[in-house]
C-alpha cells in the first residue's frame, strides 16, 4: 500500500481544521500556560535573588521552555482524542474501507500535531518576549526550540492517538491527563531543582522533560550551545520515534480487529 | 362556571422571543374529568402543562389550579398537584425506593405514610421486584410507571401527565391508560394529560382539546367532535399519479380530506349510501381502485377538519 | 423544610458515594499538588516572610481550601446534569421552599469538602506539617474550609440556575482558580511582584487564607487576623450567595 503525500496532507488538513474548528479544545491549551506563567512570573519574581538560581533577566524569561512545554503537553492530545471519538461514531471505519493507505490516517493526523504544537512555540515566544523573554540563542535557537516543541507535540499526539486506537475511547485518552501534568510539574520546568533540593531534585533529575527544558532554556537564557540543543532535539525526537512506533502497533492491531 | 374547577385558564399566553408557543389559551377542566390535551409535537402542550405547574411563569394570563393561582399561590397549587413530565425526569444513580421516598419527603408526607403508600404504588405499577435496582437499568415503561408513582406519593388531587406514553411499546401503553382510569375512577383524581396519539385521546378523556401552533382550535366531548364533522371518511387507494383525477372525479361527492400518499379521503356526504357512487365516479374516470375503506368520524378527521393536517403518529392509515 | 433539605442532601451523599470517581478525583487532585508545591518550591521558604519557616505549613491551607472550593462546583456539575435530565424540575415542582433546595443542594457538597480537606490535612501532617495554634486554629481553619466551598458552589449555582446548560460548566473551575491563586496562595504578599501584588493586595480570598492559615503560622491565631478574615469570608459567601439565590429566583422565567 502506497502512502502518498496528498493524502497525508487531506488527513493532517482534516485534523488541523478539526482542531482550529474547536476554540474550547485548543483556547485553554493557549490561555491556561499563559495564564500560569504570568501568575508565577509575578509570585516568584524575587526568587531570582535566591543563591543557586540561574543568571536570567526576568523570571519570564526563566519560564519560557516552561510554559511552551506545557502548552504542547496538553495541546496535543487532541490528536489522540480526535482518533478516539472518530472510532467512536464509526467515523474511522469509514476511513479504513476507503483506499487511503493506513499509515496515511496515522502520519497524516501526526503531521497536523507537529505543526500545530511548532505554531503553538512559536505563538509563545513572541508573546513572552514582548514580556521579558529573551532568545540568546538567536535564529537558531529558535529553531530548535520549535523542532524541540515540534517532536515533543508529535510524541504526546502520538501517545494519545496510541490509547485512541487501543481504547477507543475519548475518557480513557483525557484520563492521562493528570499524568502529563505531573510529568511536567515533576520536572525543572517551572523551578530550579537545585534551589529545591530534596526528592524533588532527585525526580526532576531522571524525567526526560527536564533534559527537554534544560536545552532549551540555555538556548533562551543563555545563549548557543551545541550540546545542550543536541541533548534536547535527542530527547524528543527518541520520544517521538518511540511513540510513533507504539502508534504503528496500535494501528494494525485495531485493523486486524 | 365557577372558579373552582380544578383547572382553570384563562388568556393563557408564553412567549420565548418572538415565538408565542402559548397563543392566548382558555380551558377549563371539572373535577374528576381525563382532559385530553392532544396536538402534534412543538404544539405548545408541555409549554402549557409548565405553566399550570408553576415551572414556567406565563407572559400573560392567568391560570388556577386546585383553586389557586399559579403565580401567586404556587406553593398552594404545587401541594396539590402531580405531574409526570415528558422525558421521565428521573436521576438514573438512585433506585426506584429512594426516589419515592426522596418523593414523599420533598411534599412533606410524614414516614409512616410514606413507607405504606410506596409499597401499594410499586405494587400498583408493577415495580414491586425492581424497587431496590437503580433506575439506570429501568426500561422506558418502567421509568415511566415509576414516574407515575412518585407523582401520586402524596395522593394529589390533580395529576398532569406530559405525554405519558410517547415511546413506549403498545402494550406499556396499555397498562398506563388501566392505571390512569384505574386511578380516576377509585380517587376522583382530575387527570390532564398531553398526548400526540389520537387514540389516547380517544380512549381516555372525558373531554379534549386540539391545540396547535399553540392555540386551542377544537373543543369538547370526543363524540361532540365527531359527530359534528358528520360524514364518514371514504379513503380510496388509486396510486400517486392518479390523485388529482380521483380528486376531480369525485368533487361532487364531498369535500376533500388530508390522506396519505397515493390516496385520496373525501367526507362522503350522504354516507354509506354513495359509496356506490363514487365508485361509479372512478370507474367512469377510468381510474383503478386498489384499497377503498369507508370510516365513521374520528378525531383525525377532526383535527383534520379544524387545521387543514393529519396528526403525525396518528393510528388511523399511520402505518405504511 | 428540614426534612426536605436532609433528603436533598441525603440525594447528594448517595451519589457522592455510587460514584467515587468523582470524590478520588476531588481528593487527589489536592494532595497531588500539595505533594508536588512542597517539593517544587521548597526553596522558596528561605525568601523570609511567609510566617514560617515551613513550607508543608504555608502550603496546606491553602490545598485544603482549594480542595474545599472544588469540592464546593461539584453542586454545580451535579446540579447541571439535574437540570439536563429534568430531576431539578422535580424540585422546583414540589412545595419545598426554595431556600431549601440551595441549602439542601450545597450540604453534600459541603460534606465533600470537609472530607477532602481533611485528607489534605492528613497528608500534610504525614509529609511534616506542624499545626502551631491548637484548637482555635483548626477551628477557623475549618470555619475558612466550609465558607469557602459555600463560596463556590454559590458560585457553580449561581451559573447554572442563569444558564441552564451544561456548556457553562468550564466556568466554574476558571472563576475558583482565577479567585485562588491571584491571592497570597503561592507567596505572601511581600514576596509577590507587579499586577499580583496589587491584586491580591485587594482579593477578600487573601484575608480568607490569614484566617486559615493561622493554625499553622509561627505566630498563631490573632483577633486581628480572624476579624479581618471572618469579614471578608462573610463578605465573600454573602455576595455569592445572593448571586445564586437571585439565579434560583430567576430560574422559572
Ligand atoms: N425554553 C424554550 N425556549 C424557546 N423555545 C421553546 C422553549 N420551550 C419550548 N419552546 C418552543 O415552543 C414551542 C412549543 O413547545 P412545546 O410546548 O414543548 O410543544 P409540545 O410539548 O406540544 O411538543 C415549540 O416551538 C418549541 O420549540
Ligand atoms: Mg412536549
Amino acid at each position: 500500500m502506497v502512502m502518498s503525500s496528498a493524502q497525508i496532507k487531506a488527513v493532517a488538513a482534516r485534523s488541523v481544521r478539526g482542531v482550529i474548528r474547536q476554540p474550547q479544545a485548543w483556547v485553554p491549551s493557549l490561555a491556561f500556560p499563559l495564564f500560569f506563567t504570568a501568575l508565577s512570573s509575578a509570585a516568584f519574581e524575587k526568587t531570582r535573588a535566591i543563591p543557586g538560581f540561574p543568571e536570567v533577566s526576568s523570571f519570564v524569561a526563566f519560564l519560557l521552555a516552561a510554559t511552551i512545554l506545557q502548552g504542547v503537553m496538553f495541546g496535543s492530545t487532541s490528536a489522540g482524542t480526535d482518533v478516539a471519538i472518530d472510532i467512536e461514531s464509526g467515523f474511522f471505519d469509514r476511513f479504513l474501507a476507503s483506499p487511503i493507505s493506513r499509515l496515511s490516517l496515522v502520519f497524516g493526523r501526526l503531521a497536523g500535531t507537529v505543526l500545530l504544537a511548532a505554531m503553538q512555540a512559536l505563538l509563545f515566544t513572541v508573546i513572552l518576549m514582548c514580556f521579558g523573554a529573551t532568545m540568546r540563542g538567536g535564529i537558531s535557537g529558535l529553531a530548535v526550540t520549535l523542532l524541540v516543541a515540534g517532536f515533543l507535540g508529535g510524541a504526546v499526539g502520538a501517545f494519545a492517538v496510541t490509547v485512541g486506537l487501543h481504547t477507543g475511547s475519548v475518557e480513557a485518552v483525557n484520563g492521562f491527563f493528570p499524568i502529563f501534568f505531573a510529568l511536567v510539574f515533576l520536572s525543572s520546568a517551572f523551578f530550579p531543582p537545585q534551589i529545591s533540593g530534596g526528592w524533588f531534585e532527585v525526580v526532576a533529575s531522571i524525567n526526560p522533560l527536564s533534559t527537554m527544558v534544560d536545552g532549551m532554556r540555555h538556548l533562551h537564557i543563555v545563549g548557543w550551545d551545541f550540546a545542550k540543543a543536541a541533548s534536547a532535539v535527542v530527547v524528543s525526537a527518541v520520544l517521538f520515534f518511540v511513540f510513533v512506533g507504539t502508534s504503528l502497533v496500535a494501528l494494525s492491531a485495531r485493523i486486524k480487529k | 362556571m365557577s372558579k373552582e374547577s380544578p383547572i382553570f385558564v384563562e388568556n393563557l399566553c408564553r412567549k420565548f422571543g418572538s415565538l408565542s408557543a402559548v397563543d392566548n389559551i382558555n380551558l377549563e377542566v371539572a373535577a374528576g374529568q381525563i382532559f385530553g390535551f392532544l396536538g402534534p409535537n412543538g404544539a405548545g402542550k408541555s409549554t402549557t402543562v409548565r405553566m399550570l405547574t408553576t415551572l414556567m411563569t406565563p407572559t400573560s394570563g392567568r391560570a388556577r389550579v386546585a383553586g389557586y393561582d399559579v403565580v401567586s399561590e404556587a406553593d398552594m397549587v404545587r401541594r396539590s398537584i402531580g405531574v409526570a413530565l415528558q422525558d421521565a425526569a428521573i436521576d438514573p444513580i438512585m433506585t426506584g425506593r429512594e426516589l419515592l421516598k426522596l418523593q414523599a419527603v420533598l411534599h412533606g408526607v410524614s414516614r409512616k405514610r410514606s413507607k405504606v403508600k410506596s409499597e401499594e404504588l410499586l405494587e400498583r405499577v408493577g415495580l414491586k421486584g425492581a424497587s431496590d435496582k437503580r433506575v439506570a437499568q429501568y426500561s422506558g415503561g418502567m421509568r415511566r410507571r415509576l414516574d407515575l408513582a412518585m407523582s401520586l406519593i402524596h395522593e394529589p388531587t390533580v395529576l398532569f401527565l406530559d405525554e405519558p406514553t410517547t415511546g413506549l411499546d403498545p402494550t406499556s401503553r396499555s397498562a398506563l391508560w388501566d392505571e390512569v382510569r384505574r386511578l380516576n375512577k377509585e380517587f376522583g383524581t382530575t387527570v390532564l394529560l398531553t398526548t400526540q396519539y389520537l387514540e389516547e385521546a380517544d380512549q381516555l378523556a372525558d373531554r379534549i382539546a386540539i391545540i396547535d401552533g399553540g392555540s386551542i382550535v377544537r373543543e369538547g366531548r370526543p363524540a361532540t367532535l365527531k359527530e359534528a364533522i358528520g360524514d364518514p371518511t371514504i379513503r380510496i387507494e388509486v396510486g400517486e399519479k392518479n390523485v388529482e383525477a380521483a380528486a376531480l372525479a369525485l368533487t361532487a361527492l364531498g369535500p376533500r380530506r388530508p390522506s396519505l400518499q397515493g390516496r385520496i379521503a373525501l367526507g362522503l356526504r350522504g354516507g354509506g349510501e354513495n359509496m356506490a357512487a363514487a365508485v361509479r365516479a372512478l370507474d367512469d374516470a377510468g381510474i383503478q381502485i386498489f384499497h377503498i375503506e369507508l370510516d365513521p368520524p374520528s378525531l383525525e378527521d377532526v383535527f383534520a377538519e379544524a387545521t387543514g393536517r393529519r396528526l403525525e403518529g396518528s393510528e388511523k392509515d399511520g402505518h405504511e | 423544610m428540614m426534612l426536605s433539605i436532609v433528603g436533598i442532601a441525603g440525594r447528594g451523599v448517595i451519589r457522592t458515594i455510587r460514584m467515587p470517581s468523582v470524590l478520588i478525583q476531588s481528593v487527589f487532585f489536592p494532595t497531588f499538588f500539595f505533594v508536588i508545591y512542597i517539593g517544587l518550591y521548597a526553596g522558596v521558604i528561605t525568601l523570609g516572610g511567609f510566617g514560617t519557616s515551613s513550607i508543608e505549613n504555608w502550603y496546606v491551607p491553602f490545598m485544603m481550601l482549594q480542595g474545599a472550593s472544588f469540592a464546593g462546583i461539584g453542586v454545580g456539575f451535579s446540579t447541571s446534569l439535574d437540570i439536563s435530565n429534568g430531576f431539578f424540575d422535580r424540585l422546583m415542582m414540589s412545595p419545598v421552599s426554595r431556600i431549601a433546595i440551595l441549602v439542601g443542594s450545597i450540604f453534600g457538597g459541603l460534606l465533600r469538602a470537609l472530607f477532602v480537606s481533611t485528607v489534605v490535612l492528613a497528608v500534610g501532617l504525614i509529609f511534616g506539617a506542624r499545626p502551631t495554634s491548637g484548637i482555635m486554629g483548626f477551628f477557623w481553619l475549618y470555619t475558612a474550609v466550609v465558607g469557602m466551598c459555600l463560596a463556590s458552589s454559590c458560585w457553580a449555582l449561581g451559573l447554572v440556575y442563569r444558564f441552564k446548560d451544561q456548556r457553562i460548566a468550564p466556568l466554574f473551575p476558571i472563576g475558583v482558580f482565577m479567585a485562588l491563586f491571584t491571592s497570597t496562595a503561592q507567596v505572601p504578599l511581600n514576596v509577590s511582584t507587579g499586577w499580583l501584588q496589587t491584586i491580591a493586595q485587594r482579593n477578600p480570598v487573601t484575608e480568607v487564607l490569614g484566617l486559615a492559615r493561622q493554625s499553622f503560622m509561627d505566630v498563631g491565631v490573632t483577633s486581628a487576623e480572624t476579624i479581618d478574615g471572618l469579614i471578608a469570608l462573610l463578605l465573600i459567601v454573602l455576595s455569592l450567595g445572593a448571586f445564586a439565590w437571585s439565579g434560583l429566583r430567576r430560574y422559572l422565567g
